[in-house]
Parts: structure tokens; sequence; C-alpha cells
């Protein structure tokens, strides 16, 4: 095991101690079995129109350098579990957060706090539209979600 | 939050030198240029306003975690891999790197703080956000107030040099301090010796001591050099070789690590096992005895106050339930413990005391011997001798001996040390006692011959004396006779003298009122007679025809 894996791992198992205890309304655990990948459920509470009774599947995949590096988050399409409509989500699932950056990172984060910064941010999205240039990208990126260099925009969401 | 006020320099105490390491300034100073140098150029940010500071709850306030800048930042990897050269290898020998040990023994791997189990919950506001464990060396940033265990920080702070919390630009040098309290605070909590099979617990500041000094389980270098896997410290001695070379397992032929015999034993193995014949359990064959003499819970064993009368004799689980009940000879035996357990108090006491009286007696043999040496001195003046009785008291001995064949001193080296002791009391007794005799006997010497000289001084003189009277008897007698043969002179009173034919003593009537007042006086007076009655000088050649006085 790589020397940061341990670190890794041993920070994760807090965290999953800590989900077991409860998570915060509107997000639900669906695996979380292994150190590398985990799968999670969330809902928007409010009465978003764009997200009312849907419910999200996310992916987060940690590697070695979790928490010092972002873990890798992105929406899963399944057929019970669509990816969201937000200006900053790509039709595949890929999330254009700078939280999720290496620059806005923290390592104080984890995977609570990013679910529900992302619930946030579906709530206060008003916008019923894909990212400029979604097709394109989906189409053309073969690029891993945290190699993709955003460009952070906008600040108003 | 007001940031910490911690003290700037000059820690502490033992098991730090890890934690100094880390935030010396020299090691920050080592790669701060790099981070300088790549300072964004980025303004203070707002600190989040709901945030406190130690422990991010679950909400990460929006307005720093939906912060757009307006452009990519990227850090050269050259910055990065350079700090991790410098800093990297403290924060990864963290988990496999190995230190050598003071006493030169093998190297044994190091703690990690991260993995402890502490004996109690710790409060959840002592633990580093990053890690999510208990602080290890923890460190506050001066500007924020924030505090994470210094390998936490560092890493993060390789990766973007701002507070984790509230993304403040950092400065390594001069924006991270020691939290002291904290440290401290944390360094009482009581933890888990993390080796296993090692149970262990004591306050996390003595624990890397524990682990690296005394830990019988500490993982160590392989004794072997070429091998470079690790082995408990109890079982890494030289002459014992490599455990991890692979050997058939003697019962079911799997190639296995000599080191994990006995777990593969506990958990692969198959075919391992007997049968035990009492109680119908598996064990591994060459545990059978252990488990016979100490686990079956049906062999036959007696009551463990059979000492003290119990004759219970049953199965151990029997047995065990019976002194649980509790056998009615508990008080007996448990008053027979306690009275073994006092003996051997007293025993101990019994030595002390022993040593106590030595010391005491060579204390007042010491001033005894003050006092007497004092009298002695003032006696010197009368010229007279204090009578001495040397002291030479060995009654300790025996008595020593006694105590121990009579059993009062358990252990044979109790008895040798007591020995010992008294031994060397008495050897001081005898150098003092020697010494006194010494003194003495060359002071009798010297008074004794001191009386010799003076007698024979004494008598010299007098045999003198008596020489020079019979030189002037002999001169007188010569005189006379030589008067007579001339036939001379007359009317002298010293030929009338002579011619009386001998000394005072002798002399005859014929001669006038001198020599009759010469005979009148005392025989010892006869020098003064002379003296006064003949104005004759003394000869020095003894021709004189006075005689010398006595």
């Amino acid at each position: 095991m790589a020397p940061g894996a341990q670190f890794a791992a041993k920070r994760l198992g807090k965290e999953l101690t800590k989900i077991s205890k409860g998570l915060p309304a509107g997000i639900v655990l669906v695996q979380g079995d292994n150190f590398e990948e985990w799968l999670l459920d969330i809902q928007v509470l409010d009465s978003n129109p764009l997200y009312m009774g849907q419910t999200y599947r996310l992916k987060f995949k940690f590697g070695s350098s979790y928490p010092i590096e972002p873990p890798e988050v992105v929406f899963v399409k399944l057929p019970d579990r669509p990816i969201p409509i937000h200006p900053h989500i790509y039709s595949n699932g890929i999330i254009c957060l700078d939280l999720l950056g290496q620059q806005g990172w923290s390592p104080v984060q984890n995977v609570e706090s990013v679910c529900m910064s992302l619930q946030s941010m579906l709530t206060g999205n008003t916008k019923n539209e894909r990212p400029p240039g979604d097709e394109e990208f989906v189409r053309g990126n073969r690029l891993r979600p945290k190699d993709i260099d955003f460009y952070y925009h906008d600040n108003n969401v | 939050m007001p940031p910490l006020n911690a003290p700037e320099e000059g820690v502490p105490a033992a098991g730090l030198a890890s934690w100094q390491q880390d935030n010396s300034s020299t090691s920050y100073a080592s790669y701060a240029p790099n981070m300088l140098s790549e300072l964004p150029e980025l303004g203070p940010l707002p600190e989040t306003p709901t945030s406190s500071p130690p422990a991010p709850g679950p909400l990460l306030s929006p307005p720093a975690s939906f912060m757009r800048t307006t452009r990519p930042r990227r850090f050269s990897n050259i910055s990065i891999s350079s700090v991790a050269a410098t800093v990297g290898s403290e924060t990864q020998s963290a988990c496999v790197g190995s230190t050598r040990d003071l006493t030169g023994r093998s190297p044994v791997l190091l703690i990690n703080y991260q993995e402890l189990q502490y004996e109690s919950e710790v409060d959840k506001s002592l633990e580093c956000p990053i890690c999510r464990t208990p602080f290890h060396a923890p460190i506050t940033t001066k500007p924020c107030g924030h505090t994470f265990c210094s390998e936490c920080l560092l890493r993060a702070h390789q990766l973007r040099p701002v507070c984790p919390i509230d993304r403040r630009p950092l400065d390594v040098e001069r924006d991270f301090c020691k939290a002291r309290v904290i440290h401290d605070q944390l360094d009482r909590l009581r933890v888990k010796c993390p080796s296993q099979g090692c149970g262990h617990v004591c306050a996390r500041e003595l624990l890397a001591v524990h682990y690296e000094r005394y830990c019988e389980y500490t993982p160590v270098l392989c004794p072997d050099n070429s091998c470079d896997l690790w082995i408990a410290r109890q079982d890494a001695a030289p002459d014992k070789g490599c455990l991890h070379k692979y050997t058939p397992c003697q019962y079911c032929s799997k190639q296995v690590m000599k080191a994990g015999l006995e777990e593969h034993y506990d958990r692969e193995c198959s075919g391992n096992t007997v049968k035990c014949a009492q109680c119908d359990s598996s064990v591994v064959q060459h545990r059978m005895e252990n488990h016979v003499a100490n686990d079956c819970p049906s062999t036959v064993v007696l009551c463990k106050w059979n000492k003290y009368g119990c004759g219970k004799s049953a199965p151990r689980h029997d047995v065990q339930a019976h002194e649980k009940k509790p056998c009615i000879y508990q008080a007996i035996g448990r008053l027979a413990q306690d009275r073994e357990d006092d003996r051997l108090i007293i025993s101990e006491l019994k030595v002390r005391l022993s040593a106590a009286e030595g010391r005491l007696r060579v204390a007042e043999q010491e001033k005894t011997e003050r006092r007497e040496r004092k009298r002695r001195q003032a006696g010197n003046t009368n010229n007279t001798m204090p009578p001495f009785v040397p002291d030479l008291n060995l009654s300790n001995s025996p008595r020593a001996a006694a105590s121990y064949n009579n059993g009062t001193l358990d252990s044979p080296e109790d008895y040798m040390l007591a020995q010992f002791e008294r031994m060397e009391t008495q050897m001081e007794d005898l150098r003092k006692n020697i010494h006194e005799l010494d003194g003495l006997h060359s002071m009798r010497l010297l008074n004794d011959t001191m009386r010799l000289n003076e007698q024979i001084a004494e008598l010299g003189s007098k045999v003198g004396v008596i020489g020079m009277h019979t030189t002037w008897l002999m001169n007188v007698q010569r005189q006379s006779r030589g008067q007579q043969r001339a036939g001379g002179v007359v009317g002298s009173p010293l030929s009338s003298l002579a011619s009386s034919s001998g000394g005072p003593g002798t002399t005859n009537s014929a001669t006038g009122s001198v020599t009759n007042a010469a005979r009148n006086a005392p025989d010892n007076e006869g020098g003064r007679y002379y003296n006064s009655s003949l104005p004759l000088r003394r000869n020095s050649d003894g021709r004189g025809e006075n005689p010398p006085r006595l």
C-alpha cells in the first residue's frame, strides 16, 4: 500500500464512522465498502421546480492523497438517476465546480461537505440549461475531471 | 477567533524531536522561497463568516467554496516537487520510514500517530480537520488561528500555501507556530501501544519511549541484512535468523513465513488440529500441552486454594465455578497470602533495619573514639595513658547468618547485599581499630623508651662520678705515699689528712679538729664539708685534692 493510501484510508474510515451515525437530510450513502469509490444519492429538498422530486447519484473516487488532493466527483446516469440540469454540470455528469479542483479544494472538506455544496449549488440555480459547449465537450472529452482545466468564470452560482 | 498566542521557540521535552524537526524553521526556510515565488496574486480572502475554525462542520459556507477566480492557477511541478523533496521525506517517513534508536539497535518502524487508539473518546475539538484524528504535533496558523497536525498542514501547504479552512495565504516561516497548550493537553491522553500484541497503555508523550525502547512487539528491521521486512522485536534475535524465509508448514505443507507461522495455524492451516480427548475442542497439535495445562475445561484440576485445605478436585470448569462461588477456603487462603506478603515486607524491613543498625554502630563508635582521643590528648600532658580496649565486636555476622538461616531474608541476593554491607562496616571498624592501636603502641613505646633513656643517662653520670671519686682517692693515696717516702713536710692540712691513711670515711683520730668536724658531718654531706672547710680547688685533671661531689 502506498504511504499516502494509508492516510487516505484512515481518514475515509473516520468519515464512514461519522456518516454511519447520520447524514444531513437529502444525502444517502449507497455504497461505501472500500476506500476507493463511494456512491451517494442526493436530493434537493426545497421546492426548486428544476429538481423537485428527483434523486441524483454521485460517484466519489478517492486518490491515495485524499484529503490533501480532492476526490473526483461526478454525477452518474442510471435509469432512475438522471444528470441534473445545471449551467455547470455537463450532460455526462462532469461537474465544473472550483471546490472539486486543485485550487478550490481544501483538505478540511469531506464527502459530506461536498454533497452539501452540490445540494446548495442545485438549490440556488434557476437556469434550466447546460454549460455552453456541452455537446462538443461531451463528445470530445477523454480527460478525467481532475485533468480538465476548467475556467471558473461565474461567481453567481 | 483570536489566534493562539503560543510562544515562539524553545519547546521542550521528550517525544517532541520529530515535531521540532518537522516545524523547525530551517526546514521551512528551505522550501519557503519556492513557495513565495509561486504565491498567486491572491489577496487575503474574506474569512468565512460561519466557520468555527478547528472543527469545520459539515456546512462549508458557500461564499468560500463557490469563490470563482478569473484564471486557472497551477503550480509548476518544480515547486511542488522541490517541496516534496524537503518536507515529503518527513511526512512519508511517518508511514514507512525508519529511525535508529539511541541504543543502536535495529531501526524500528515509526509510530503512525494517525493510527493510534485512544483509551477514551477524544474531544472532537481536539481533532485535526484534515486527518480527523487527535492532533499530533499541532501547528496553529498565526493570522487566522486554525490548528492542524503539522504533518497534515505541511502536506496541504505543499499543494496550496493557504489555510485549508479559510484560504488565507500562509507563509511557512512567518505564519506557523506550535500550538503548545493543545499539544500538552493531547500528550496527556492515554493511548494504546500500536504494536500488535502489546497491550500497553500510557500517556501519549511516553509512548515513543515505550515503543522505541521497551516494547517487545515493536516492529524492527529483520536481523538479516538482506531482508528488509519488519519483525516484532522479541523475535528479532540475531541467532534466530531471518524469520521471513518461507518454510513448509509442518501440517499442511504450505509455504509459510516463519514469522507468520502461528497466525497461519490459527487462520488457514487445515489438518493441524487434533481433538482434545477431554473437552472435544480442536487444538493445534503442538499447543495441546499448553491447552491441557491451562485451558481445557474438562481436565481435572485442583482448587486453587488446595494449599490451604480445600480438597476439591474436579474438571476445570467445575473448579472455576467452585472458586467463583466462592470456595470456603478462600478466606483462609487470602489470609495466608496476605501473611506471606507481610512476611516479605517484614523481611525486607529487617534487612533495612540491620543495615541501619550497622550504620548507627559505626556512628557511635566514631563518637566514642573522638571522645577518647580528646581525653587522651588531655591525659598526655599528665603523662598518663588511658586504658584502651579495642572494640572488635564481630557479633554482627553470626546474627546475620542466623537471620538468613531462619528465613527472614528471602533471596540470596538480599542476603549477600546485607552481608556485604556488614562486611564493609566491619572492615571500617577494623581499620579504625588498627589505626588506634598503632598510635597507641607508638606512644607507649615512646614513653617507655624515654624513661629508660633518662635512667640510662642518670646511671651513666653516676658511673662517671664514681670514677672521679676513685681517681681522686687514688691520687690522694699516691700523694700521701710520696710524702711518707720523702718523710717530708708536716703541718699542711692536706698532709695530715693524707696521713690518716684513707678517704674521709676511714680517718683515724690522730689528726686535728678539722678531721673531727668532718667525721661529725653526715656522709653525704662530705662534699660540702670539703668545700666549705677546705678551700682547695678541684683539679680538672683529677689530680685535685678535693673529691668531686656527688
